[in-house]
Parts: C-alpha cells; structure tokens; sequence
C-alpha cells in the first residue's frame, strides 16, 4: 500500500516536469502550428545555464532560486532569437520540413552544449532547505519532489491565469482558433508568434532547470525527454492546455506505475497508450485540433 | 525537350561527383607507407563523447612514448563509432581495406566490441578491447580478439566478497540491474556468491538501459530492509541511480555498492557530497603502487593537469600491448603478433599482468574502493581510498570458448 | 509540379534515364575512396526511395520505416544462419515480411491524418524496437545477430556468384537495387501513382472522384514495406551481422533525412540524398568530433534555401540552362 502512494506521488512529481514541457510544446503547435523537434535540446539548454548561474552565483543561499529564474528566462530569449531567425521562414512548411529544421536547431545546440561545457555531465546540488525527506508515517518521500510538484503547480496556475484572464492570453487563444482574423484585426500576429514560442521555450528551459538537481546534466538530455513530450502532447490533444496537464501527469503515473509491475516494458506502455488514444480518441483526451 | 533537360541534369550530376571525388581525395589523409596505423575506436559522438575523448588521450600517450616502432613511425586512426555497433564494424572494416590498417583497440559498449570483434575474425585484424560482456572471451572468442579488462566475474568476486566477509552482519542484498546481456551476466554472477555466502537475496529490479527514474526501486529496497544495495549499471545509468539514491535517503539505511565503474569519471561527475560512503568496484586506479600507474599518471598530469581516468589508462595499456606484441613478434603480420600476445606477459598497470592463451582474456587486478566524503579529499583525484584488490578468473575447464 | 509532367510521359521499362542512372550509381566504387561504402549507399538508397513513395508521392510521413528494414533484416540474418537457403529467395521473402508489417502498421495509421499519423507510426517503430530488444533468444537482443554468413550461391547450376568481395557484393546489391528502381518507377508512373498523387494533394476530392483511398494508401505502404523489407535483407547480407539500430528510431530518422535532402520531388531525390548523406558522414565525422553541428547547420540551410533537395537544385539549374539555350524562345 505504502509502494503504490509512493509511487504515484511519485508519478506525479514525475509527470509536472512532463506537464512543464508538454505545455510549451502544445502552446507553439496550438498557435503557430509548428511541430518543435528542438524542444528537447531547449531542454537540456535551460538545464545546463542553470547549473552555470548556480555555479557563478557560489554558494549563497539565494543562488539556486536565481538559477532556476534566470535560466528560463535566458533559454526563452534564445527561442526568441530561434524563432525571428528561422521559424518565420516556415509559417506554412509542411510538417516535415519544421521536423528537418528544428532536427537541425536541435543538432547545433546540443553540439554546442558539448563545445561550451564539454561532453562530462554536471551536477548541481539540491539547496539545504529541500535536501531532506518527509516522513509520511508509511513511507519517506524527498522534499525536492513535493518542491516540483507544489512550484510547477504554481507555474501552471500562473500560465492559466495569463492565458484565460489577460488580454495578451485571449491573444493567444484567438490566434491558435483563427489565425488570420486576429491578424485582420490589427494586433501584430508576429510579434505574438514570437512571445508564444518564447514561453514555450523558457518553460522547457525552466523544465530542464527543474530537472538538473534530481538528474544532473548531460549533453544529450533531452533526446529522450523529446519523444516523450510528443507522447503526452499527443495523448492529451495537440493544443489543449488542460490536456497537456492531463497527458504529463497521465504519463509520468504510467512510468512510475510500470517501473513497479513491469520495468523493461515501461516505454513500450507508454507509446502503446498512445497509439491506444490515437486510435481511439484521436484529438487526444481533451483535443480539439 | 524532357530529355534534353535530363541530359544537361545529368552532366551537371556527373561533374558534381567527378569534382567532389577529387576534393574528397585532397581532404582525406592516406597510410604513407613508412607508418603503421594503430586505430583507436572510440564514441566521440552521442552519449560517450567524454569517454570518446579520454580514449584518444590515452592511445595518444601510449604512442608517442614509443615514437619508432620496427623502424616505422606509428600513426594514430581515429574511429568513431558514436557507440553503435554498425558504425564501428563497418568502419573498421572500411579502415583494414582501404588504409590497411591491421591493429584496434577501444570500445565502450559489449554490442560494438562483438560486432568488431567478428569483423577482427574474419579479417584477420588484432583487436583488444576493454568492453564487459562475457562472450568476448567466452562463446564469441576468437584468435584475433583480446580483453584486457576483467569481466563480470571478476568484478563482482572481487567486490562483493571482500564485503561480505569486511561486514558479516550484513545478510540481506537487494540488486538493481540494467535488463541487458551485460547486466545478467552480473547479476547472475552475484547470485552465485549469495548462494555460496548463504546471504538474503532479498529483491531484484530490472530496469531498461537509459532508464531515468529509480525511484521506485529504492523504496522497494527500503521496505525491504536491506543492509546492502547492489547497483549493476554503469555511465549514465549510474550517474542517475546514485543521484537519486541520495534524494531518497537511501544511504542512510543501507550500504550502497556498484561493481562496475569508471574510477574517477564516475567519481567526479557524482560529485563527494552523494559519492560518499559508497563502494565502487574498478578496473584501475591511479594511485596505486605500481611503478608503470604512477609514471603514466605524472605523463598524463602534465599534459592535461588532472590526474589519470579509466578510459585513458585502458586505451594507454592496450595501445601498449599492441605496441609490445609487435616488437616481441618482431613483425607486423597479424597471426603473428596475436601469437606473441596470447602468451605475452607484461609490467602493467596493475602490476605483473599476463593474457591467458585458452581465452584471450588478461590476468590482472580488479580493485575495490571506497568514495571519499568532501572534507577528506585532500587533493584532485584523492576521491577513494583502495579496500582490497585482487584477480578472479573461472577455471578454464568451466569457460565456453572454443578457440579454433 | 515536376511529377506530374514526368508521369504525363508513357516510359519505357529500361529508357534513358534508367541507363544514365545506372552508369553513375556503378561508377561510384570508383569515384569514392571507401571500399564497402558503395554498398551500403545503395543499401540505404533503396530504404530511402520506398519511403518516398511514401512521403512524396502520397504525402505521408512515417515515422516506421526502421521497423519494415530491421524486420527484413532479422529474417535474413536467421534464415541465412539457420537454414542456408538461396540468397534471392531469402531476400523476396525479406521483402514479403516487411510488406506484412507495413500492411498491419499502415492499416492501423492510415486511419489518421496529419501530426497523429506521424506519431503512430512513431508509436508503431518503438514496438517493433521493443520487440527486437526483448526477443532476446530470436534477435540477439541488445548485442546484435551475430555470425551471419554471406553464403554464395547458383544462378543456375554450375554457374556460381561468389558475394564475398566488396566489388562483388557492390555488384550483386546494385543489380537488385536497379531492378527494384525500375519496377517501383514502372508501377509510379502507371495511373497508380497519379492516384497517390491526387491523394497526397486533395483527399477529398480524390475521395469525393470516387477513389478509395485507404486502400490506395494501404497499397502504397505495402509496396513500401515490400522494398524497404528487401533492403534490410540486403544490409544484414553487408554487416553480416544484424545490429540492435537497423530497428531503432534513429534509421527511419535516416531515410526521412536522406529523402528530404535529396529532394521528394522525384524518385531519383532519395538516391542523391543518400550518396551525399553517406558520404559526408564519413568524411565530417573523420575530420571533426563534432561533426553532428555542422550536418545540423546543413539541415537548417537546405530547410531555409533549398527546400526541393539537390534533385530540386538540378531541376532549377536545368531550367535556367533550357531557357538561355540558343533559339529557345523564353
């Protein structure tokens, strides 16, 4: 009993670093209807100036909360930069060619993580204040992980209220419903373009960032992360905020669930689910695109 | 008019290639022939590339320490395999027909040091390599194939034994193992030792290769009770276990052991704060006693400042042998040479090493350590204090090699 | 469009075009320095253009190509090492296994459209992954299938084809990869592919014309799986071995990227992208171990400047030649 609440827990912490990116990748396919094979590399970016903050920072108290603002906030200027430079080119490529391109972006970053940082991964150390575990009575769990579930919950609630309560967020959601009227209507559908990939890059950055106490960085890091999140964009419906939620939490209780009844076949599941709700529901769960 | 179009297409086509075979020839560097080619195959794309580099470094060291050999001057070929079987085999192959090089070493993954180990059979080319799996010098053994590191067997002898009897009171072991070949022959290895001890084998998790969560098997092992958690990864693998280990508290409750690293890479990129306290079973260390470790650790600290790795020292000494089998067959022909190795002894780096002809394995030391916490470290490399060393092989009455 | 045009002409089995092709493609032992890349370049040629017949010809992006090559593959690499039989036979039933799997798979994905199918197929390649890596007693598992003897053989009795050198091997892959050109422009360029055409274009008109195009879909994938199958045969008889990765995710990244270099605009696209990825892998990789960011740049370039591939360079070149050509009217 005890092993199942540990395990969906979790699951669930788990799953919020897959909601993270899923909602970045499902906000840049819902509104500028590009598929991002680059999400993963941006990724490993967000994970790797993280470490590199925290390491110019020194050990001050303060210095791992920074890292974790200030290495989104850099890989989002990055998409930015990726975005007005590249992806303008390719507002109606087939799908493709955004694969082959943002295959490319993927390649020279993870290139240049190496050229930069070299290929020896690197750690960065869970601050003092979450290092510990929380008895439970029936089991320990790691405060870092109760952390990402309670700040990636904060994360969430704040992406939802940006794009459900502010001008800039009902934007957004016109423009991934129509994108043409909201540009007839005046608003720089461009420049919108680019903020939304923005975020969705720094949430991957943030991701990533999130990620690097529990993992350490490696170069490759976000080559199976990558597949992953297509996973759960794809089971939740491709476009669909909630979904994304949905999917990563889904997903990442799946991982954990396996990793206790049938460890070896825990990525086969996963894929199996997904082509289960291809096949079955193919907007995804909560889909509408 | 299409045809006319097709024509001037094909032209075009056909300057193109004819042009760029000629750039391709300026570019690409051919065997003069007063050098002979020692090739190092090594991961420097993907996943190892810092493995990939220490390989290179190494084989590096070993070759210009020799400078002339028979006269002809030794030229390092460079193979990188990305770690894939299929890249490295038909790179090798590709090396042996088109430059005529005849002598190889490296490989981090069992998978690429099989396939070239097949391609060395049939293409009568040495090959020594340092990879885990068993069936190298077991059921794929074959005439040109050597290993110099020691195997699963080995490995998990000399480090669970000695830990055994150093902790008596210590009756159950819970194991982690990465669900391939290399990790079976582990585990199985280590079942037989728990059996022969009359220890608790108290729970087992199969974990895919790359698996990035283990969560789940540590609280199993906690709820398990055990004294000792044995881990069977190794790179990243590990990396990701250890750290994870350390966010669940699991050290506290239980003596941690991974038969099978990589020294100091691992150490550092650990980190002392969660290396501390845990076993770690090796194929090398640096700062042993033995006259040929320290002089190729000074060697290596002066051209790259940090003391000596695994990976390094593995391509250094099987350079070496290389280097050493040619000199003693006083020729370059490989059935010659792989004569001369397969009953050659050496000064090694773990002392007085020899190969056994029945397998093509070598017999050396395998060294278990104990990872040193920050306030004990006392300068770059000094991560690990030595608990014992010592050589396990099985007889040969028991191996499954048929060497024809 | 370019296909179109082309398709419009009646063709004739062996023309032209066919012969040109095949003295470049038998020139190329010789144009490059490597001794087995010939092979393997044809290998991959011929996985890059049944996958073409996918993308460009009917517009549809799979992601599963890895599991009709490495199943071919398998089953070469077994029969040849279980039950010896004549190469060719092992290779047609090679190519019948991987048309089996590109029937169940394609069945199954052809039912989406867009981003969900490419995902399924995706979803569909892991499985086959999965099952490669499992089946540990049949595919070697992890490590490979290893041992797999390149045996000789009779084209008739008495007359014996020897495959163990490299020229030799070169020569028996180039015949069968020329055939199977042939025979995949051959049924192309019959009113079957105008179909696949219509279809990748506007389905529903298609639909609404009266085609069924699930089935069309269905058969493209067959004849699809069938080649690809084939070619897998084919890379187990190079390796003599069956690596882990002829199933994994990373080779049917490589026929997408080899078909999209060379350009889908045509069936001769995917040979150019496969000789120049090939090739230039081999010579990056030796002069830079970071090779990978310059073929990244190199994917972003031909995405932003050069999107009809190479085979799309020459036609441009072409064009623009024809039209300062002496006399022609402009």
């Amino acid at each position: 009993m005890a092993l199942l609440l540990v395990q969906l827990l979790n699951g669930i912490s788990l799953g919020m670093i897959y909601v993270l990116m899923a909602i970045g990748l499902t906000i840049v396919f819902g509104m500028l209807n590009i598929i991002n094979f680059a999400h993963g590399a941006v990724y490993a970016v967000g994970g790797y100036l993280a470490f590199s903050f925290s390491v110019m920072l020194g050990q001050w108290m303060g210095s791992f909360w920074m890292s974790i603002i200030l290495a989104p906030i850099f890989t989002a200027f990055l998409g930015a930069l990726i975005e007005v430079a590249l992806l303008r080119r390719m507002q109606n490529a087939e799908h493709e060619y955004q694969i082959l391109l943002t295959f490319g972006v993927a390649l020279i970053l993870q290139e240049l993580i190496i050229m930069i940082w070299g290929a020896i991964g690197k750690s960065l150390s869970i601050p003092k204040e979450l290092a510990g575990v929380t008895d439970f009575g029936l089991f320990t769990f790691p405060d870092y992980r109760i952390f990402l579930i309670v700040f990636i919950a904060l994360i969430c609630l704040i992406i939802w209220v940006l794009i459900e309560k502010t001008s800039y967020g009902s934007i957004i959601r016109a423009g991934t419903e129509n994108r043409n009227m909201v540009n007839c209507l005046g608003i720089d559908i461009y420049k919108v373009f680019t903020g939304v990939f923005a975020l969705g890059v720094g949430l991957a950055g943030l991701a990533g960032a999130l990620s690097v106490p529990m993992r350490g960085a490696q170069p490759l890091m976000g080559d199976t992360i990558l597949t992953l999140c297509f996973v759960v964009v794809v089971i939740g419906g491709m476009g669909s905020f909630t979904g994304a939620i949905l999917g990563g939490l889904l997903v990442g209780v799946v991982e954990s669930m396996m990793a206790l009844v049938w460890p070896p076949g825990t990525m086969v599941s996963i894929f199996a689910a997904m082509a289960l709700v291809i096949l079955v529901r193919p907007k995804g769960l909560l889909g509408f695109k | 008019m299409e045809e006319e179009k097709m024509d001037r297409m094909i032209q075009g086509l056909r300057r193109i290639v004819l042009a760029l075979a000629g750039v391709i020839l300026l570019v690409l560097p051919v065997m003069a022939a007063d050098t002979v080619g020692v090739s190092v195959i090594a991961p420097l794309s993907g996943t190892y590339a810092a493995v990939g580099e220490e390989d290179i470094r190494g084989t590096k060291l070993a070759i210009d320490e020799k400078g002339k050999l028979l006269g002809k001057a030794i030229e390092m070929v460079a193979i990188d395999d990305g770690n894939q079987p299929a890249v490295g085999a038909r790179k090798v192959r590709e090396a042996i027909e088109s430059k005529g090089v005849k002598f190889f070493q490296g490989a981090v993954s069992s998978s690429v040091g099989l396939a070239i180990g097949q391609v060395a059979s049939e293409k009568q080319a040495i090959y020594i390599t340092s990879v885990g799996a068993d069936e190298i010098t077991g059921k794929n053994c074959n005439r040109y194939t050597f290993r110099w590191s020691v195997p699963t067997y080995g490995a998990v002898q000399e480090t669970l034994v000695p830990l055994i009897k150093k902790f008596p009171e210590a009756k159950r072991w819970y194991t982690i193992t990465p669900d391939y070949v290399f990790g079976h022959s582990l585990l199985n290895n280590a079942k037989d030792v728990f059996k022969k001890y009359g220890l608790e084998h108290v729970g087992n998790d199969m974990h895919p290769m790359g698996a990035t969560e283990f969560s789940s098997f540590y609280t199993k092992a906690l709820a398990s009770k055990a004294d000792f958690v044995v881990f069977f990864n190794f790179g990243k693998d590990t990396i990701n276990a250890l750290k994870q280990a350390d966010n669940f508290g699991l050290k506290k409750k239980a003596k941690l052991l991974v038969p099978w690293s990589s020294g100091t890479m691992d150490l550092i990129e650990i980190g002392p704060d969660i290396a501390e306290g845990i076993y770690f079973g090796s194929q090398f260390w640096h700062d042993v006693d033995v006259p040929l470790t320290q002089a190729l650790n000074k060697a290596y600290m002066a051209r790259y400042k940090d003391p000596i790795n695994y990976p390094a020292a593995a391509c250094y000494i099987m350079t070496k042998m290389i280097i050493m089998a040619i000199e003693k067959a006083k020729t370059f022909d490989p059935p010659a040479v792989a004569k001369v190795l397969e009953t050659m002894e050496w000064d090694g780096l773990t002392g007085k090493e020899f190969m056994q002809a029945f397998d093509h394995q070598t017999d050396k030391k395998y060294y278990l350590l104990l990872a040193k916490g920050k306030k004990d470290i006392k300068g770059p490399g000094d991560l690990a204090t030595i608990i014992s060393s010592g050589k396990s092989f099985k007889p040969q009455s028991e191996s499954e090699c048929k060497m024809q | 469009m370019r296909i179109e045009k082309a398709l419009g002409k009646k063709k004739s089995l062996v023309d032209r075009e066919i012969l040109i092709l095949a003295g470049l493609l038998l020139l190329l032992p010789w144009a490059l320095p490597f001794k087995s890349l010939p092979a393997e370049i044809l290998i991959y040629a011929l996985g890059a253009v049944s996958f073409n017949i996918l993308l460009g010809y009917t517009g549809l992006l799979s992601f599963g190509q890895a599991a009709f090559f490495g199943s071919g593959a398998y089953l070469t690499g077994l029969f040849l090492i279980h039950l010896g039989w004549h190469p060719a036979l092992i290779l047609i039933l090679s190519g019948v296994i991987g048309a089996l799997f590109a029937a169940v798979i394609g069945f199954l994905s052809i039912q989406q459209v867009g981003i969900y199918f490419v995902m399924l197929t995706l979803a569909f390649n892991q499985l086959a992954f999965f099952l490669a890596y499992q089946w540990k007693t049949v595919t070697g598992g992890d490590d490979g299938l290893m041992n797999v003897p390149r045996l000789d053989f009779s084209l008739w009795p008495g007359f014996k084809i020897s495959l163990q050198s490299n020229f030799e091997f070169f020569l028996f892959v180039w015949v069968i990869f020329i055939g199977s050109f042939i025979l995949i422009r051959r049924i192309i360029h019959a009113p079957f592919g105008r179909i696949l055409l219509a279809i990748r274009d506007n389905p529903n008109r298609a639909r609404a014309v009266g085609y069924n195009i699930t089935l069309y879909k269905l058969a493209a994938f067959i004849l699809s799986g069938f080649f690809t199958g084939l070619a897998g045969g084919l890379f187990a008889l190079f390796m003599k071995m069956v690596p882990i990765t002829a199933v994994d995710l990373q080779t049917s990244t490589d026929f997408i990227i080899m078909t999209l270099l060379g350009g889908t605009g045509s069936l001769y696209g995917p040979v150019i992208g496969a000789i120049v990825t090939k090739v230039a892998s081999e010579i990056l990789s030796e002069l830079w171990a970071r090779w990978l960011f310059i073929l990244g740049v190199i994917f972003v370039g031909f995405v932003l400047f050069m999107r009809g591939g190479i085979w799309g360079l020459f036609v441009a070149v072409g064009n623009k030649l024809k039209s300062e050509g002496p006399g022609e009217p402009s």
